[in-house]
């Protein structure tokens, strides 16, 4: 399963992705919104984890231009934000995003929303390092 | 002994700036995250902790001692509350 990480934090891509890795994701990565959106379409991710606070084009905006686009409007995105309130969480739904969560991230929790949106067929076929 | 009168209890907390604590998450989960890295690796290979996931972990912790000073200082300073506390 490939999974696109749009996140512009070097240390937050290096971190999540490689942690993705060890459980068997292709982890492909954006560090802007306007990456991410072209990135969605040239390597047709299974999901994508979109950083909301982006350079170029935010994660709200990056995700309505992914969702009204036909080609990549059916890929799941969960939103990432270190923001907590409330009102974070309605405004990613509102553009679009399939779930969301908070950093820091608790990964057992975003490992179990990926794998609901991902079908129950999102977990890695083999579990661990990944060299 | 109620809430109230319990040193750090909610009464006594006065909430962050929104823009603080975003400041401060991130750093503390790059911390948290690269620790649950190294915990992983140790785990499951049985190797030394990586020098380079150390290195981060030590970068992270000061970047946000670096802001927690920052942040905390000019408030006591005109906090009328600090007044009477000894130097």
């Amino acid at each position: 399963m490939k999974i696109l990480l749009v996140e512009d934090n070097e240390m937050n891509r290096d971190m999540l992705s490689r942690r993705l890795e060890r459980r068997g994701y292709n982890v492909v990565l954006a560090v802007d919104g306007q990456a991410g959106v072209d990135m969605a379409s040239s390597d047709a991710p299974d999901l994508i984890l979109m950083d909301m606070s982006l350079p170029v084009l935010d994660g709200w905006a990056a995700t309505r231009r992914l969702k009204t686009d036909t080609a990549t409007r059916g890929i799941p995105v969960i939103a990432l934000t270190a923001h907590a309130m409330s009102s974070d969480r309605e405004k990613a739904l509102e553009a679009g995003c399939d779930d969301y969560d908070t950093k820091p991230i608790d990964l057992p929790r975003l490992l179990g929303k990926i794998e609901t949106l991902l079908g129950g067929g999102g977990k890695a076929a083999t579990p661990g390092p990944s060299a | 002994m109620t809430e109230k009168q319990l040193p750090g209890g909610t009464a006594d907390r006065h909430p962050l700036p929104a823009s603080l604590v975003h400041d401060l998450r991130t750093p503390l989960g790059q911390i948290i995250g690269y620790a649950e890295l190294l915990i992983e690796e140790t785990q499951e290979e049985g190797g030394q902790p990586s020098l380079t996931h150390l290195e981060k972990i030590r970068a992270a912790g000061l970047r946000i001692l670096a802001l927690i000073e920052q942040s905390i200082e000019p408030v006591s300073a005109n906090d009328p509350r600090d007044e009477d506390l000894p130097s």
